[in-house]
């Protein structure tokens, strides 16, 4: 009775409360015709946001960054969420990311096939998380302390609100996972979200003292199921003639 | 009648029944491991030390944290201690004589050894694995030079360029394999005073529930005997109390 009433005045840990998804605002991009459209819950991690996402002119090369691999790449989103019981226990951060495959132009290359756009991915992990197995080629996890997708066996996909999406978690053993969702955006575009879900400092992400767990993995899906694209013209067009789609 | 108001001369473990102490409960990552704790009924003398620690209510047994590493043997982290006294006398004088101690810990086959000991829940394998971890435990020692002293310590002496020569000392030890509500388990007793439970809660990591008697005072042979009968049937008791609920996914 006491530790009831004290868990609906301070909050419960096993209870913990995140952003409130249906009642966050709406966000719209234009990226050259492709519409992005997305729920926007206010930051309320604690770290600063420097990334402020807006329409873009994705063809334009200026803005990106060039990759070792030649390709560009640039963050258009970022954006973490506090989830807060008795005190604030962990969090959800979300990563935006736009691949433009600029070095690929000219050739048969299309990231709407779908043994292009698994390629891209396998190639991106093995970047990411290739040096903490001390591994140096794509398709070998070498020390396996970190697992990550290196075959097709290994990717997941889902349709969201008419969008194929590619789905991929990465993680250390026993430490909280890394949840990517994937899908082209053209011929030679990527867009990759890549949400870190974490416990703070004192909190195991497993333990059952908190629902952390439970409550990130389902904002996740949440927030994926409120994500909108439609793709421009030019993009639907190259969508529709590959051969072997996701 | 409760166990404190008891008028009791024999010398007797002063806690509750293992079949009636409080619930341990911790989750070993996904596995919910409980046992039976019993609250004890009378406290240590003041100059005995007793160093405490407990995991409760989780321990990530995937990520392992803080975990002792003894590269190429097998990797421990402790979980959970307790003690019982053994004592005789009224409940207003009770004198603890003898003290039995619960070390619980996580033990896990080193990688080196993975391929050989796989599956810890297969009796045979299962049971090569304790002999040789019971092993490596007992050599501990016989890798550091022990010089000993007038006053009966020892010495110890790292990094010296002629170790004394050590025995080799490979043991078979007695395994006992049970059964504890459906979960395997492995016991034997490595020196008399002690009593040790291995069960696998993976394929390769184990629980050990190791049950050691040290007497606080000089005891007769009679004394010795109870208490032994007394220690081990206490221990068998909160044993018996083991569950291991897995969850599905694993």
């Amino acid at each position: 009775m006491m530790y009831n009433l004290l868990d609906k005045l301070l909050g419960s840990d096993k209870d913990l409360k995140g952003p409130n998804l249906a009642r966050a605002p709406w966000l719209a991009l234009d990226f050259s015709g492709t519409k992005l459209r997305y729920r926007d819950p206010m930051h309320t991690a604690m770290f600063p946001v420097n990334t402020f996402a807006e329409d873009r002119d994705i063809y334009n090369p200026d803005g990106y960054e060039r990759q070792k691999r030649g390709h560009l790449a640039r963050q258009f989103y970022i954006k973490g969420w506090d989830f807060k019981g008795r005190a604030c226990r962990g969090g959800v951060r979300l990563s935006g990311r736009l691949f433009y495959y600029e070095n690929e132009l000219g050739k048969n290359f299309n990231c709407f096939e779908k043994a292009d756009f698994e390629q891209q991915i396998f190639e991106f992990c093995h970047a990411v998380w290739g040096w903490l197995n001390e591994t140096e080629k794509v398709g070998d996890l070498g020390t396996k302390r970190y697992i990550y997708p290196i075959d097709s066996r290994d990717l997941d996909y889902l349709d969201i609100n008419g969008t194929r999406w590619c789905y991929f978690a990465s993680q250390a053993k026993g430490s909280p996972p890394e949840i990517e969702y994937a899908c082209p955006l053209s011929s030679h575009h990527i867009l990759l979200l890549y949400f870190t879900l974490q416990g703070y400092s004192g909190t195991d992400f497993y333990s059952p003292e908190t629902n952390l767990e439970q409550v990130t993995f389902q904002y996740v899906k949440d927030f994926m199921a409120n994500f909108y694209i439609e793709l421009s013209d030019e993009a639907k067009a190259q969508q529709a003639v590959a051969k072997q789609p996701l | 009648m409760l166990p404190f108001i008891q008028s009791n001369h024999a010398l007797a473990i002063q806690a509750e029944q293992p079949g009636k102490g409080s619930w341990y409960e911790l989750w070993l990552f996904k596995t919910r491991l409980r046992f039976r704790s019993p609250k004890r009924c009378c406290s240590l003398p003041k100059n005995r030390f007793y160093a405490s620690w407990d995991k409760r209510p989780f321990l990530n047994t995937e990520a392992k944290p803080r975990y002792y590493k003894n590269e190429g043997k097998y990797s421990c982290v402790e979980v959970y201690s307790a003690y019982w006294p053994l004592a005789t006398g009224r409940w207003f004088a009770k004198k603890p004589k003898a003290l039995l101690e619960l070390d619980l810990k996580v033990f896990e086959v080193c990688e080196g050894h993975l391929a050989e000991f796989h599956d810890l829940y297969q009796e045979d394998i299962g049971r090569a694995w304790v002999n040789k971890l019971y092993n490596l435990l007992s050599n501990e020692y016989g890798e550091v030079t022990l010089i000993p002293e007038e006053n009966g310590l020892f010495e110890m002496v790292f990094n010296d360029e002629e170790p004394m020569p050590t025995v080799a000392k490979h043991k078979e030890f007695d395994i006992d394999v049970l059964s504890l509500n459906g979960n395997v388990a492995y016991r034997l007793s490595p020196s008399p005073n002690k009593v040790d439970y291995i069960v696998p809660f993976a394929n390769g990591e184990t629980l050990r529930f190791s049950f050691i008697l040290t007497a606080i005072e000089p005891l007769s042979d009679d004394e010795t005997r109870v208490v032994l009968q007394e220690a081990a049937d206490f221990a068998n008791g909160i044993m018996q109390t083991l569950h291991l609920d897995y969850s599905n996914s694993q």
